[in-house]
């Protein structure tokens, strides 16, 4: 009797062991802990999502008849005004660069950084033997803010000053292939004068963190595989690519980004 | 008869009960080790994997400059393809000027394929590269795009191709048709066959090293935990075994001691620390094969001139379909096998790992601890396998790289053709199943419940039986003797203890006349046999005669024999697995206490010795106990 014993004592310690095993293998993982936010982390990369929306927030039109102006000096207007001046920053249009021009000292406060900002688009505009490659006429660089469609604020006292940085979709115009997609960061500190202007844009390579003001030069890069001519479109592993050595703290999703 | 069932029985439980705990744990590993395995995801579609880098690192000096040119051409390409830079590049040498630039900080060829778009590097290389001014300016301002992505893809491996020895980085192979215009179903299957063979040995050789990776990480700590976890569940059962067994006297106080002052706390550190010293152990060979595995790569990538030199194989005279067939279907099977066993070495590894975690407990019974240690060193045995195969694997290839079969232009001597297939297919199959000898060198369970090595002593064994009972042998033929004369009290016990070894280790002689027979079981430690050789006999008068000056020195030291005896008795045959016999407890007794008066020198062995005798006294009286089977 003692030996069946045993054996019935041996069966017992192995389902115990079975029970414990799978209690503690089936035991939830601990929860990722999450970040404090007073916006909840429900976009579709894990970022949060604001109310607020590429393409609203002023009350007047620019002279080019749609960049959007009159802000109310909130925080959330200058987001909305960075998401609106971010094509002027960003864009050159062969045809166009004149009224752009005109439109981005509309809305912005002279200084030495406008013609840093603007250099690109001269370049192209007085080069002579400009190589072929223009698309849907004159653009050599367009974008859509929609197709990034984050922002973060770096700092924003109202009715003061904002250092906001905008995250972009772009499509280039490419020498011998369709124009190629991409993704940049368009960084912009924002002056309260009766309206949201612009007093500086566009950092430059050798000054990745906007003279000090921003944590990190911002997500970018260029979208893999042949150029396809469209705009492309964000998924998690460009998202992943993008943010590949820079911070994703702070970014926000603006409510109409476009996310397939 | 009852006893002799029932001690039957328990011989065989063990064996079920093992098989239980091991497909427990096998399932246990599996599942955790799924989710370990799946995040361990790679993306072979644009980068180059571990193996190509291992190869390209290889590769002569000058081939390597050539692809770093070739890779940062294509990154200025990349970069003058925008439109605007282009034209702030000024048109036509914009490529070169860039890939000059790309050159400057892109020294090598891994440093060029790991670009990560670094702009302020390129744009401030520029200048130096002969770009305009309006090119740099329009790099450092004039883009928030980045444009110069890493080149990935199809773009880089067409890139690398086209370069000497782009090829060999890659591991491409092409493959003619074995007969050029295969007429019946077994020419085209000979075809398919040496297809097969060919790539399948190339693909498995240049990605061997990838699939063999075993990392201690968060995953097995989890694991380990939970492992430890039941270790020491089963630590505290073990203690109560032990205790057991301790007052039924089959452990002596020194053993006893042992297992409570130094293997208990012992076991618990080992619990605590296990993944350190694992970690510590396994990054040491880790940086061992690594500094094996670009060696190795080379002797592979050789291999693989003569892989493609199979590829170009073709039907002559006896070398025909059938021999293609076989030989091809060789190389193919050795090849796999040969990446599954560097696939099974990480599972191995990490089943192995938690199984020790497991066995913690068992640390502190006598009677189990020899396990703990063989699981332990078969542990290391395959972590070190593995820079040894790699060993191997370098030399056996670069053997037959040297050839005659691979010299110049080759031969068009057929059997010497096929017989270098041959040769190398026997050699991956060689590779491949010799670790399977591990087990054989290091056997962890009774050779009787594994089919591995059944019916075969093991090496660990035979040396055992060779040392300890060579000096015993003619002891034991001359307690027989004694054994046959001593009547029925001590042959009831004895034949069912012999049959329970004959049901345990069917491999082994056991007479049928004499449980002492089955001494080789017993002979598996030198002192238990020695003991129970003590306990076997009724006599009370000793027969110190009979025993060599070391083994009454070792029984000596050891304490009690008496207390040997008894767990002899019950433990000789369990010793290395031979199964679990039950013991003759009452004999045992009755012997020891005459016995170990004589025997021992030593206060404590003096005390045992004299509790003893008075055991042995009161069990003169006819004892039941052995018959009853308990």
């Amino acid at each position: 009797m003692q030996k069946r014993w045993k054996a019935l004592a041996a069966i017992g310690i192995v389902i115990v062991a079975i029970a414990v095993a799978v209690i503690l293998i089936n035991r939830p993982a601990p929860a990722a802990e999450q970040d404090p936010s007073s916006l909840q982390a429900s976009g579709k990369f894990g970022f949060p999502v604001s109310t607020i929306k590429i393409g609203e927030g002023g009350t007047k039109t620019a002279s080019d008849g749609k960049t959007i102006t009159g802000y109310n000096g909130t925080c959330d207007s200058a987001v909305q005004a960075a998401a609106n001046y971010a094509p002027l920053l960003s864009e050159v249009n062969l045809k166009t660069w004149a009224d752009q021009k005109r439109t981005l000292t509309e809305v912005s406060v002279p200084g030495p950084w406008f013609e840093k900002a603007t250099s690109g688009g001269d370049l192209l505009t007085t080069t002579k033997d400009l190589p072929a490659g223009a698309f849907d006429g004159g653009w050599v660089s367009r974008s859509d803010v929609a197709t990034g469609g984050l922002y973060r604020v770096a700092s924003c006292e109202e009715k003061k000053r904002a250092v906001i940085q905008v995250f972009i979709g772009s499509l280039n115009a490419q020498v011998k292939t369709a124009p190629a997609g991409g993704f940049g960061t368009v960084p912009m500190e924002l002056t309260w004068a009766g309206d949201w202007k612009i007093t500086d844009a566009r950092q430059s390579a050798d000054d990745p963190n906007f003279g000090g003001r921003v944590e990190d030069r911002g997500p970018g890069g260029a979208a893999p595989g042949e150029p396809t001519g469209d705009f492309p479109v964000l998924n998690q592993d460009l998202v992943n690519s993008v943010f590949g050595n820079v911070s994703r703290n702070g970014w926000v999703e603006y409510a109409n980004a476009k996310r397939q | 008869m009852g006893g002799l069932s029932m001690r039957t029985l328990s011989a065989n439980r063990t064996i079920p009960l093992v098989a239980v705990l091991l497909s427990l744990f096998l399932s246990l590993g599996v599942i955790a080790a799924g989710p370990a395995q799946a995040a361990d995801d790679i993306n072979t579609s644009d980068k180059l994997n571990a193996d190509q880098m291992k190869r390209l690192a290889g590769l002569p000096e000058d081939q390597r400059n050539t692809i770093r040119d070739r890779l940062n051409l294509e990154r200025g390409k990349t970069a003058c393809g925008d439109m605007a830079f282009y034209a702030a590049m000024g048109g036509s040498n914009c490529e070169n000027v860039a890939a000059k630039a790309f050159g400057t900080f892109l020294t090598t060829p891994e440093k060029s394929l790991n670009y990560g778009g670094d702009t302020t590097s390129f744009c401030a290389a520029l200048p130096a590269a002969g770009a305009p001014l309006t090119g740099t300016t329009w790099c450092t301002g004039g883009s928030i795009i980045q444009k110069f992505a890493p080149v990935a893809g199809a773009v880089l491996r067409t890139a690398i191709a086209v370069q000497p020895g782009g090829q060999f980085v890659l591991g491409a192979v092409d493959t003619v048709a074995f007969i050029a215009n295969a007429k019946d179903g077994f020419e085209k299957f000979a075809n398919s066959t040496k297809e097969a063979g060919v790539s399948a040995t190339n693909e498995v050789l240049v990605n061997l090293l990838k699939v063999s990776k075993f990392d201690v990480d968060d995953g097995f700590r989890t694991t380990w935990a939970i492992f430890s976890g039941l270790g020491i569940i089963l630590l505290t059962l073990m203690f109560f075994k032990l205790f057991r067994d301790y007052s039924d006297e089959k452990i002596d106080p020194d053993s006893m001691r042992e297992s409570v002052i130094w293997y208990a706390p012992l076991a618990i550190l080992l619990a605590l620390f296990g993944p350190v010293l694992g970690y510590v152990a396994n990054n040491a060979l880790i940086s061992l094969t690594e500094s094996i595995s670009p060696w190795t790569a080379n002797q592979i990538g050789t291999f693989s001139t003569t892989i493609s030199r199979f590829a170009s194989y073709e039907s002559n005279g006896v070398f025909g379909p059938l021999a293609a067939v076989l030989l091809f279907g060789l190389l193919f099977i050795g090849a796999w096998a040969l990446l599954g066993l560097f696939a099974l070495a990480p599972i191995a590894l990490y089943l192995l790992g938690v199984g020790i975690a497991l066995m913690l407990g068992f640390m502190i019974h006598p009677e189990h601890r020899a396990r703990v240690g063989k699981v332990g060193s078969l542990w290391l045995a395959i972590a070190l396998s593995k820079p040894l195969l790699l060993l191997i694997m370098g030399a056996l290839f670069s053997f037959i790289s040297s050839r005659p079969a691979f010299h110049g232009g080759g031969t068009s001597d057929a059997l010497v053709n096929a017989s270098s297939v041959f040769i190398a297919a026997a050699a991956m199959v060689v590779l491949a199943f010799s670790p399977a000898l591990l087990f054989k060198f290091v056997p962890i369970l009774p050779s009787s419940a594994t089919g591995l090595g059944a019916n075969r002593p093991s090496i660990a064994g035979a040396a055992m039986v060779a040392g300890a009972g060579a000096g015993i042998g003619a002891m034991i033929r001359q307690r027989r003797t004694m054994q046959t004369q001593s009547g029925p009290a001590s042959g009831g016990p004895v034949g069912p203890n012999g049959a329970g070894q004959g049901q345990g280790n069917p491999g082994l002689p056991v007479g049928p006349d004499n449980g002492m027979t089955g001494s080789p079981a017993g002979a598996g430690t030198g002192r238990r046999s020695a003991g129970r050789d003590g306990s076997g006999t009724q006599d009370p008068t000793p027969a110190p005669d009979t025993r060599t000056i070391a083994q009454a020195q070792r029984d000596d030291r050891a304490g009690t024999p008496a207390g040997k005896a008894a767990a002899a008795a019950r433990n000789g045959a369990a010793a290395f697995g031979k199964g679990t016999a039950t013991a003759t407890r009452g004999s045992a007794k009755i012997a020891a206490g005459g016995a170990t008066a004589f025997l021992l020198a030593g206060r404590e062995a003096s005390r045992q010795a004299a509790m003893r005798g008075r055991q042995g006294v009161h069990s003169m009286a006819p004892d039941t106990d052995h018959i009853s089977g308990r």
